[in-house]
């Protein structure tokens, strides 16, 4: 942080905001006790997931948008299904959409918590990390730490695993989506989702969909 | 780490197989075991997180998936997810390669 005071005008640079997840940068001017300009700035580069998933199977795509994030990828599992899902007409609604939003309380618990007491209490409390805070304060780490988990095992129970969920039922494209992509198809779908063959017909194979041409510009 | 596949995983925790059972694709035959039988427990195929087993037999992996009905390109797309640069996958993947989707 540089700091150049004059008379009447105070700047804030901060040129590695070491305290999100991410690359990020601040700029803050006060003048006369007002803030005259303030920038915040994210100059993380491009990822290209887009390019990853270009010519995939679109099922495939929460699975790999989910490694945007190991803090996180809860919101790009479901950012990806629901982009899959709004690219073939469908909504999803009722006991579905109700256990992904749980699930995505479950992540925004477990993410903030590690946000608020892990990040930032060392540093409005004047210690270096949680570990120094710990010392004096363990109570308040201990309880930090329960939160997060408490967070964590609501990922667990609905998505399979707490950090990149995998659980079909809940995180995948849903099988409605599947179903308007290819009407025709010889396959049936079970009440969570899953592919089933048709159990008059065991020869038949489930006919496999058509991929989903990602546009990119 | 233990020397065997995913399949192992599944008969040792008792799950039933989501690709004999329900038709699914599962990399779990030629997958490294290791995860805990992740996602056939969840009711999904095993997406190869752990990479390929010592001794994969892809071709015959490959056989059964296009029995369920893979083509050629899906399959190609199916050998290349996280640990896609390991020769085995790698190998798999590029035996798909030069057929024509359509």
């Amino acid at each position: 942080m540089s700091q150049s005071a004059q008379s009447d005008t105070r700047v804030i640079e901060v040129n590695a905001l070491a305290r999100v997840e991410g690359e990020g940068a601040l700029y803050l001017r006060v003048h006369d006790g007002a803030i005259a300009d303030l920038k915040f700035r994210i100059y993380e580069p491009p990822r290209f997931f887009e390019a990853l998933l270009e010519g995939r199977d679109f099922r495939d795509a929460p699975d790999i948008t989910a490694r945007i994030c190991g803090i996180c990828p809860m919101a790009y599992i479901l950012s990806a299904c629901q982009a899959m899902e709004a690219a073939a007409g469908v909504s999803v609604t009722g006991p579905l959409r109700d256990l992904r939003r749980l699930a995505y309380c479950g992540e925004w618990i477990q993410s903030h918590v590690l946000h608020v007491f892990l990040l930032h209490a060392p540093d409005f409390l004047g210690y270096d990390d949680s570990i120094q805070l710990s010392r004096d304060h363990p109570e308040v780490v201990k309880k930090a730490l329960k939160l997060k988990k408490l967070g964590n095992q609501v990922l667990e129970v609905i998505g399979g695993r707490a950090v990149q969920c995998t659980r079909s039922t809940s995180v995948s494209v849903a099988c409605t989506a599947c179903r308007a992509a290819r009407p025709s198809r010889g396959s049936q779908t079970t009440s969570n989702g899953a592919w089933r063959r048709r159990s008059n017909s065991p020869a038949s194979p489930p006919a496999w969909p058509s991929r989903v041409s990602m546009m990119t510009t | 780490m233990p020397a065997y596949s995913q399949c192992i995983e599944c008969k040792l925790a008792a799950t039933v197989c989501v690709m004999v059972a329900e038709g699914k694709p599962c990399l779990g035959p030629v997958t490294q075991a290791g995860c805990g039988n992740l996602c056939p427990a969840c009711d999904r195929g095993c997406f190869a997180c752990f990479g390929p087993v010592e001794t994969p037999n892809m071709s015959a992996l490959s056989e059964r998936l296009k029995a369920l009905g893979m083509d050629a390109r899906s399959l190609q797309h199916y050998y290349r997810l996280f640990t896609n640069n390991a020769p085995a996958f790698r190998e798999a993947s590029k035996a798909h390669e030069s057929v024509s989707p359509e």
